[in-house]
């Protein structure tokens, strides 16, 4: 198993999504592909603000320099 | 009046024209895409009421350009419960892949990134904190930066604890 300090513990984004996905098409909760996509954007959004706080603060500093 | 400035995060869905992806990043669904950048705003603010919503909302933005032009903006509003749950489950599923990396010999207590005591409303604290913090350095190289700074102090209290 690779480490990749993602924040993850090693574990992939692209899994955990998978997973949660997975966890809720098991109980019916998703009536078309379009709530799924939606739900992937939200997950996608708080896994990096919350788990990946390096990459969301890396992304602010560099527009925070930009802007000046 | 108080001004506050803030910072949106910004996605992009990848062009599968180009298949350029400045991120790197794949979505669940094995397509390209996931562009994420900042944006900067600012809100005349007229009382700490309107402050506190924003405080409790995570508002992102959703861009698509499929069609080659200007991104779209698409407002995405994640609820306090939503987060809740969402966050819960990830943890769990976090904490099983640690306990099943450390078992097998991969990781180290040292190396969790998940402490033992991490639950998602000290998650919730930290995304607010962190928040708060970033509006503070933002803040502190403009023209309203001592009445921010008394808006900040006033704001910030552990409502949870």
């Amino acid at each position: 198993m690779k480490i990749t300090g993602n924040g993850l513990a090693g574990m992939r984004q692209k899994d955990l999504i998978q997973w949660y996905v997975d966890q809720q098409n098991e109980r019916n909760n998703y009536s078309s592909m379009e709530e799924v996509t939606a739900e992937i954007s939200k997950i996608k959004a708080i896994i990096e603000v919350s788990f990946c706080p390096e990459l969301f603060s890396r992304l602010f500093l560099l527009k925070f320099v930009k802007k000046l | 009046m108080i001004k506050l400035s803030y910072a949106l995060v910004n996605y992009s869905a990848g062009n599968p024209a180009d298949g350029s992806n400045s991120q790197g990043m794949k979505q669940a669904d094995g397509k390209d895409g996931g562009k994420v950048s900042l944006s900067l705003f600012t809100l005349k603010l007229s009382n700490y009421e309107e402050a506190s919503l924003i405080m409790h909302r995570f508002n992102y933005l959703a861009g698509n350009p499929a069609d080659g032009s200007k991104p779209q903006a698409k407002k995405l509003v994640i609820s306090d419960e939503y987060f809740q749950r969402v966050t819960g489950a990830l943890i769990m599923r976090l904490r099983q892949h640690e306990e099943a990396a450390v078992q097998g010999g991969h990781l180290n207590h040292h190396s969790l990134r998940l402490k033992p005591s991490e639950t998602p409303e000290k998650l919730y604290m930290f995304n607010q904190i962190s928040f708060w913090l970033n509006v503070y350095f933002i803040m502190l190289s403009g023209v309203h930066k001592d009445i921010f700074i008394n808006f900040f102090v006033s704001n910030t209290r552990c409502v949870k604890c």
